[in-house]
């Protein structure tokens, strides 16, 4: 030991592990991680067998659970299991008392784990990432907090900081910050709307990881790299420039989870410079750390190190990712996919993960009496590697296939389409993962060689009578010269100035910023939320929507394509807490007031595939009386809520960005308010007119898998009307056999949707596949065949005209157009049948005249209409048919197609 | 301007910190003393740790022993 100082000081050396302590949380560690991966499992098996977790609590509250279960519950649990034993070495003085490490570990595992995860399974819970457990749960984790903070930390007061080694600087830090952050990143987020509580929860977001997670998965390493090489780490100044370099840099990374939003760019661009700079120091920190273990390869025969090393590996790729993910190219490429999750799964599962059971089978393998089976750590050590990696990897090239898709803007379902097989890996991946883990706690299971039930206690107070006779160890150290004490104290205060700086610059400053913004542009009469709004919204919080529908058009051109405006921070000043998201399963829903109709909402919760076969979304027949037309008053809330999103900004427009323009020079807002359309979404219905032109025979095949996978939940597989959802709707699905359209109808049809109906819109697909889609949708019709059985008299036409001008005209049009003068007052605002470019079967016109068309203005004609009259009419009407002739009159988009006749 | 802030002020600091340790022995010395003081406190543990696996172990061995006299 090298002694340079002058001065020399006594360093009392009397550690005293309390081995109880440290195995209570390590197995309560491993029994919290085995649960939450059983929840991670069940969230991912979502994506394969979307309808097989009908016995489970909702997707959403299992994912809540599986996040807080591996950050407080296993992470949580390790890293105390690893102080107890780090400790008392690290400072040569006991932890407080066993008393107080009860009741922490009561606390965390008793009043946290298990209350936290009844109640998030139970729907009370906050819609924050990674703060998902409730506040009232919250309060505890910061007493628990506290309670750490007095047990680990007077040591190090009593034995003075002169010779503070870097995992004992990791281990403050993280004590300290963590108190400091996590009620920032719980609290403040329920108090403060929109992106401005966004920014505060995207700094937690952060802070979670870099000032709790990763500090104490470097203390381990930090820790274990020497103990088990017997050689000091390579350079203590290099691991302190980390020390000091992470702490100042983590917690002005937050809001690298809202690039592109409509928090302030001047933050936006402060936590991307410090992202980029972040990768810096992690190259110092993890070059320290390898080189610190050089000579015993990348993978040591020693477990302990075998398992740092990898865990170093995992945080030099997490961390040059999360570096180059702030690169807002790429971010607005990956950000919102799959790509984010392997990402986190990388760091808590990878890094954090490995280097948390390098610091428990450490601390285990040195209690007296307990060795861990080597053959068990080796086959845990190559399979946790093998899931995780592929994991990370499959998840990785999923989100760069999602990312590439939606920048192509290909219809949504193709995202999830091609995800498919990725899912799947993803899943299996979980095998060798949680066979691994088993391993693990098995290990510790049966780990016990020699001793009986109470021989740790034993041991434990066999030491502390060997440290009475002995006397305390002392060791001989150079002493703190003034200047030194002088220096730890600034950098303490530092520390502290360098995270207030952090809240400030990137939490209270936005805000500031954004609540001006609100108060120039937010309309002045605001319209506030009903109380089922409201009661709909707790419902989108609790069942985790947001984890896959984010709430943010964000300012990139995909994004302006695909959704319309980008979503201004007034919009969101009835958001508390905030649910802007990060990841986007499903489509974005900030624009989605008016873009469907009730009932396709209401389908689409009971039952997502009858409407989207494709769809991956969870059941909620929890919300209805066994039918999707039977909806309780949960489904109904939940149904206004999701007709608020967007609706103050639709209601101001386009007075309110007009006068916008004239208000402010912010690029951003006039980015917003100069979108071409507000509220672009491709399934969002328009009133007819304006329709690209098909082809008439399309060359691509692929119309009838377009068919079955877009059509078929309504219409069913072979256009008869019959499909799964079509018992829910009103008015009911075509019968496709019963209609013949002209072709450019059809373009109009499905270009434009069918206002009123749930027959949305289908602007996501190419002109090519409308077309392949025509064609099938013309290939069911057998009207043309059945018209030539019934040959109509020019007396029937002429009493059947009679009939039409009397009683359908003033709704269908003197021409029979669908355009009468009546449309305007509809009760039910659907068009009428157009009966130029469309014709039914008589038996179905015979249908719809006599009893009238079920959710349309259609009124039955059966009792006021002789059979001779009715028939009259529908031979009439079908007669008005024109379609041989090419006349639409198209006005639009790009296509050298010309519309052709249909028959 | 707050970009370039944190730019400068965390080169300054990491560039500062490295001059002082090439330049200052004694601040060199200073600052990886603590890793060399820990190898030791890490010895003195494993030490005492030893003792107390010993008698543990010679505790099981005396009860085993023991019981298989009983038996």
């Amino acid at each position: 030991m090298t002694n340079q100082s002058s001065e020399e000081s006594s360093f009392e050396f009397n550690p005293q592990i309390d081995s109880l302590l440290v195995r209570a949380h390590s197995l309560a560690a491993f029994a919290t991680l085995l649960l939450a991966v059983c929840f991670g499992i069940l969230v991912s098996l979502q994506f394969v067998f979307p309808d097989s977790l009908g016995a489970f609590p909702s997707w959403g509250r299992m994912r809540y659970a599986h996040t807080q279960g591996i950050m407080l519950g296993w992470l949580g649990n390790a890293f105390i299991a690893f102080m107890y034993h780090a400790v008392p070495v690290l400072s040569g003085r006991p932890v407080t008392s066993r008393s107080l490490g009860i009741v922490l570990f009561a606390l965390w595992n008793f009043a946290v784990m298990i209350p936290g995860w009844i109640l998030v399974l139970s729907g009370y819970s906050q819609p924050l990432e990674w703060a998902e457990f409730p506040l009232l749960v919250d309060v505890v984790v910061v007493v628990a907090f506290i309670l750490a903070a007095l047990q680990f930390l007077p040591g190090f007061f009593k034995n003075g900081f002169e010779n503070l080694y870097v995992s004992s600087w990791y281990i403050i830090g993280a004590l300290v910050f963590t108190l400091l952050s996590f009620p920032m990143g719980n609290i403040v987020p329920e108090l403060i709307p929109g992106a401005a509580g966004a920014a505060f929860s995207g700094l937690w977001i952060h802070d979670a990881v870099g000032l709790f997670v990763t500090p104490m998965a470097l203390a381990i390493l930090y820790y274990v790299i020497p103990a088990n090489t017997g050689k000091p780490i390579y350079s203590h100044f290099l691991s302190m420039l980390g020390f000091w370099g992470l702490f100042f840099l983590y917690p002005l990374n937050g809001i690298h989870h809202y690039i592109y939003s409509a928090i302030p760019m001047a933050a936006q661009l402060t936590a991307i410079i410090a992202s980029f700079l972040l990768g810096a120091v992690v190259i110092i920190v993890v070059s320290n750390l390898m080189l610190s273990q050089r000579g015993f390869g990348l993978i040591p025969k020693n477990n302990v190190l075998r398992f740092a090393s990898m865990g170093i590996v995992f945080y030099l790729v997490v961390s040059l990712q999360g570096s180059w993910q702030a690169n807002m190219t790429f971010s607005s490429l990956v950000h919102f996919t799959d790509y984010i999750i392997g990402h986190s799964h990388l760091a808590m599962l990878g890094f954090a993960t490995f280097a948390g059971i390098a610091g428990i089978t450490h601390a285990w393998q040195r209690l007296p009496g307990f060795t861990l089976n080597k053959k068990l750590l080796d086959w845990s050590y190559y399979l946790l590697t093998f899931g995780i990696t592929l994991m990370v990897l499959d998840l990785t090239l999923a989100g760069y296939v999602q990312g590439e898709l939606w920048q192509d803007m290909m219809p949504w379902i193709e995202s999830v389409r091609a995800s498919a097989p990725y899912w799947a890996v993803r899943s299996l991946s979980a095998i060798p993962i949680t066979v691994g883990f088993s391993l693990l706690f098995y290990s510790l299971l049966i780990s016990k060689t020699a001793t009986v039930s109470n021989e740790n206690a034993d041991a434990v107070e066999s030491q502390n009578q060997h440290a009475k006779n002995e006397g305390a160890s002392n060791i001989e150290i150079s002493g703190a010269s003034p200047a030194l004490r002088m220096s730890y104290a600034a950098a303490f205060l530092g520390g502290v100035g360098f995270f207030v700086l952090s809240v400030t610059m990137l939490g209270v400053i936005p805000l500031q910023s954004l609540n001006e913004q609100t108060a120039l542009l937010a309309p002045t009469a605001s319209l506030t939320h009903s109380s089922a709004e409201d009661r709909g919204r707790e419902i989108y919080a609790r069942e985790g929507c947001a984890y896959c529908h984010t709430q943010q058009v964000r300012f990139t051109e995909p994004d302006m394509q695909r959704f319309g405006a980008p979503t201004l921070a007034w919009e969101g000043r009835l958001d508390t807490p905030h649910m802007l998201g990060t990841r986007r399963i499903g489509p974005d829903l900030a624009r989605a007031s008016g873009t469907r109709t009730a009932q396709w909402h209401l389908v689409h919760l009971f039952a997502p595939r009858a409407v989207v076969p494709q769809s991956v979304m969870p059941a909620y027949p929890e919300f209805f009386d066994g039918y999707a037309d039977k909806p309780t008053r949960e489904a109904l809330d939940l149904l206004a809520y999701i007709e608020t999103l967007g609706r103050e900004r639709e209601l101001a427009w386009p007075e309110g960005d007009e006068r916008a323009r004239t208000l402010t020079d912010d690029e951003q807002v006039l980015m917003s308010v100069n979108a071409e359309v507000l509220n672009a979404h491709p399934a969002r219905t328009r009133p007819r007119g304006s329709a690209p032109m098909l082809a008439n025979s399309a060359s691509d095949a692929s119309g009838e898998q377009l068919f079955l996978d877009n059509c078929s939940g309504c219409h069913g597989d072979q256009g008869l009307g019959d499909g799964p959802a079509a018992d829910w709707l009103q008015p009911a699905p075509v019968n496709f056999a019963e209609h013949q359209y002209r072709r450019d109808l059809l373009a109009d049809i499905l270009w434009n949707g069918v206002y009123g109906t749930s027959m949305p819109a289908w602007r996501e697909l190419s002109i090519e596949q409308l077309s392949a889609l025509a064609d099938v949708v013309q290939s069911f019709s057998q009207v043309a065949a059945a018209g030539t059985n019934s040959q109509s008299t020019a007396a029937q036409l002429n009493s059947g005209q009679q009939v039409y001008a009397t009683h359908c005209a003033e709704c269908h049009g003197d021409s029979g157009d669908g355009n009468g003068f009546a449309v305007d007052k509809l009760p039910i605002p659907i068009m009428p049948t157009d009966f130029i470019r469309e014709r039914l079967s008589e038996a179905a016109a015979m249908r719809a005249l006599r009893e009238g068309v079920s959710g349309t203005s259609m009124a039955p004609w059966g009792d006021r209409l002789s059979e001779q009259e009715m028939s009259a009419a529908v031979q009439y009407v079908r007669s008005l048919y024109q379609g041989n002739e090419v006349v639409a009159q198209v006005v639009g988009l790009e296509s050298s197609q010309e519309i052709a006749g249909d028959d | 301007m707050i970009s370039n802030l944190i730019v400068f002020s965390t080169l300054f600091l990491g560039v500062l910190f490295t001059v002082l340790y090439i330049i200052r022995p004694e601040f060199r010395a200073r600052i990886e003393q603590p890793k060399y003081a820990f190898l030791q406190q890490l010895s003195m543990y494993d030490k005492d740790t030893a003792v107390e696996q010993s008698a543990i172990e010679s505790k099981s061995e005396s009860r085993s022993d023991n019981d298989s006299k009983n038996s």
